[in-house]
């Protein structure tokens, strides 16, 4: 047997492709001229030669019976569609649905590690502010005008009891100016107009309210100028409020009964006279049996009109320790806004308008002014809504991501199927 | 036939068309699928397999030679069924004694190999030589001389290169001319010449 080896440049696959006609051109020429002088490479190119003549010799052979395609073939080929149609569906909705999985568990993993800060905004402080309960049992309207006036700039207290005043007095010429043309209808009206026909000089007075009712404030009329709203007519009648009230204080001592007419308009007028540095002293929710006033005198009984400032909140307490000997040394209630009240009683005027404000601010939800225990309150408050929501949205992903893992297996399982009667 | 307009009505589910196609090849088919599996009634199966797969199929057809195409499902069908066979052949003893390839040889203990050697002629013997190849060479060497496609032809039907085309019916012819070279007696008078040939 021939062997053809790396001597020979001709190999037996160049002879098979050279027997077929198959070899490249340009190799054509130097392998006829290698066989001319090679006797082993002429033998095997011989013996293929022969090979392949047997194998064409062999006979075709005659099909046993027809191949053709019957009619039930048809029908298969029309199911085959269907399955490559139903095997595109399930694949493109089981990616979808893979993806769609993959996004509802990574945003359910991120909430449930807190990395997601979706909710976190002033609303939600404000609106925690909002909802804190009124521990003063004051309604938010009667406060409505003292938030308003808490959202402008800060005032010092003299500027916010200027502005009280002429409100006060807005407020109670406007009755008395209907008394004077007309006979008035309750007692604080009478009193009202009955107070200016009696007007003394307030040098005149005695008792220490006196002496306060009639020192003049110079702060009080420069403030109270731009407050607007009706109290630019008041401000000039803030002296002849002052005056009723220390009429009616006067008349005070004579009998317990006869104050009862001027005490409301006395603790109404007086409020806004009164300096901020005096101690403040919350009498308009609480006032104890321990307060030697007169009968008539119950400062929980205040003035049925509506205060509308800080001052007129103010006010109750500002004058509760100057009206008597007894209120100066009457025991202070226990409570929250007496607290807040009583914390600086010699400092300045700023600190007793912040306590103001924070009264303010507790009742009616003026969150515009944060201070240190409204904040925290509502911080604690948006914490919780906060947590509220995350973990209704988590339950809203946890769901979803079950939904959508259920019909994933579903899809998953169609492509198989699909698959599976594809191949058949 | 205008090959190409039979086969886009095949494709629009013109089963007659594809019937014309199936009458066209179908003994080209049958053969190569007997050569391959070396029996007629496997080579039956595998033919009508294929033109069923064909039809299912026409639709991915894009051209090109429709002739290596289905021939190229041909060979798919064949090797699955060798693959089956292979499988059973481990398993079951029953089928070495219905094995065609040892059949003759066990049908008669009285018979000497001189009246054995008789008894075959020249295509059962070139069809011996085919089933000591491997299945892949032995397709190409049916495709390239028994059936005469060139080697384009073959590497399309195969999905092979033409290098690979031409390494395997190299290795093929010379594994054929290996055995017909030891079995020299079974070859017809026609064929010794060519054995005296080459010891020459």
């Amino acid at each position: 047997m021939s062997w053809f080896g790396r001597e020979h440049d001709v190999s037996s696959e160049d002879l098979s492709a050279y027997l077929d006609g198959e070899l490249e051109p340009r190799r054509v020429a130097p392998l006829e001229r290698h066989l001319q002088s090679c006797l082993d490479c002429r033998r095997e190119l011989a013996t293929l030669r022969e090979t392949k003549r047997l194998l064409q010799g062999l006979p075709q052979r005659a099909v046993p019976r027809s191949f053709v395609i019957p009619a039930s073939a048809v029908v298969q080929r029309r199911q085959n569609r269907l399955w490559d149609t139903g095997f595109v569906v399930f694949r493109g909705a089981t990616l979808a649905l893979s993806l769609a999985l993959v996004l509802t568990l990574s945003g359910n993993a991120l909430l449930s590690s807190g990395r997601l800060g979706l909710f976190g905004s002033k609303s939600a402080v404000s609106d925690a502010a909002t909802v804190q309960p009124d521990p003063l049992g004051v309604t938010q309207d009667r406060f409505a005008g003292a938030a308003a006036a808490a959202e402008e700039p800060p005032r010092t207290v003299a500027a916010q009891q200027a502005q009280a005043a002429p409100r006060a007095m807005a407020a109670e010429q406007a009755p008395a100016a209907a008394a004077s043309d007309q006979v008035p209808e309750d007692e604080g009206a009478d009193a009202l107009t009955s107070q200016p026909a009696r007007k003394v000089s307030p040098a005149d007075q005695q008792g220490p309210l006196t002496a306060l009712v009639t020192e003049p404030r110079p702060d009080a009329q420069p403030a109270a100028e731009p407050a607007g709203d009706g109290m630019g007519a008041g401000v000039g009648g803030a002296g002849n409020t002052a005056a009723l009230g220390a009429m009616a204080l006067a008349a005070a001592p004579e009998g317990e009964g006869t104050l009862a007419p001027g005490a409301e308009v006395m603790t109404a007028a007086l409020a806004p006279e009164m300096g901020a540095g005096e101690q403040a002293e919350p009498l308009a929710a609480e006032s104890t049996g321990d307060v030697s006033l007169p009968e008539a005198l119950n400062l929980e009984e205040l003035p049925t009109r509506v205060p509308t400032s800080t001052a007129e909140v103010q006010r109750p307490a500002v004058v509760a320790p100057t009206l008597t000997p007894q209120l100066s040394e009457a025991p202070k209630p226990p409570t929250a806004q007496a607290a807040a009240a009583v914390i600086e009683p010699k400092e300045p005027v700023e600190p007793a308008a912040e306590i103001a404000d924070r009264e303010l601010i507790e009742t009616d939800g003026g969150g515009q002014i944060g201070e240190a225990e409204p904040d925290a309150v509502a911080a604690t408050i948006s914490t919780d809504a906060l947590a509220d929501r995350m973990a209704m949205w988590r339950r809203h992903l946890g769901v979803t991501a079950s939904l959508v893992a259920g019909v994933l297996l579903m899809s998953a399982a169609g492509l198989l199927w699909t698959a599976h009667m594809r191949r058949r | 036939m205008d090959e190409a307009a039979v086969i886009t009505s095949a494709q629009q589910g013109d089963v007659d068309a594809y019937n014309q196609l199936v009458i066209a090849y179908q003994q080209l088919a049958y053969n190569v699928a007997y050569r391959v599996l070396g029996d007629e009634e496997r080579a039956m199966d595998a033919t009508q397999d294929a033109f069923l797969r064909g039809y299912r199929a026409i639709d991915s057809f894009n051209g090109g030679s429709f002739k290596a195409w289905i021939l190229r499902i041909t060979t798919n069908a064949c090797y699955d069924m060798l693959r089956a066979a292979k499988r059973r052949r481990t398993t079951s003893i029953d089928d070495l004694i219905a094995d065609d390839e040892h059949s003759g040889m066990l049908e008669d203990d009285q018979e000497t190999p001189e009246e054995y050697v008789q008894r075959l002629d020249l295509s059962e013997v070139i069809q011996r030589a085919l089933a000591s190849l491997p299945d892949d060479q032995r397709t190409v060497v049916i495709l390239s001389d028994i059936q005469g496609l060139n080697y384009a032809e073959i590497a399309e039907a195969t999905l092979v290169s033409l290098g690979t085309v031409k390494s395997r019916l190299s290795r093929a012819r010379a594994k054929m001319r290996e055995f017909l070279s030891a079995h020299r007696e079974l070859l017809p008078d026609g064929a010794r010449l060519y054995s005296e040939s080459i010891e020459s």
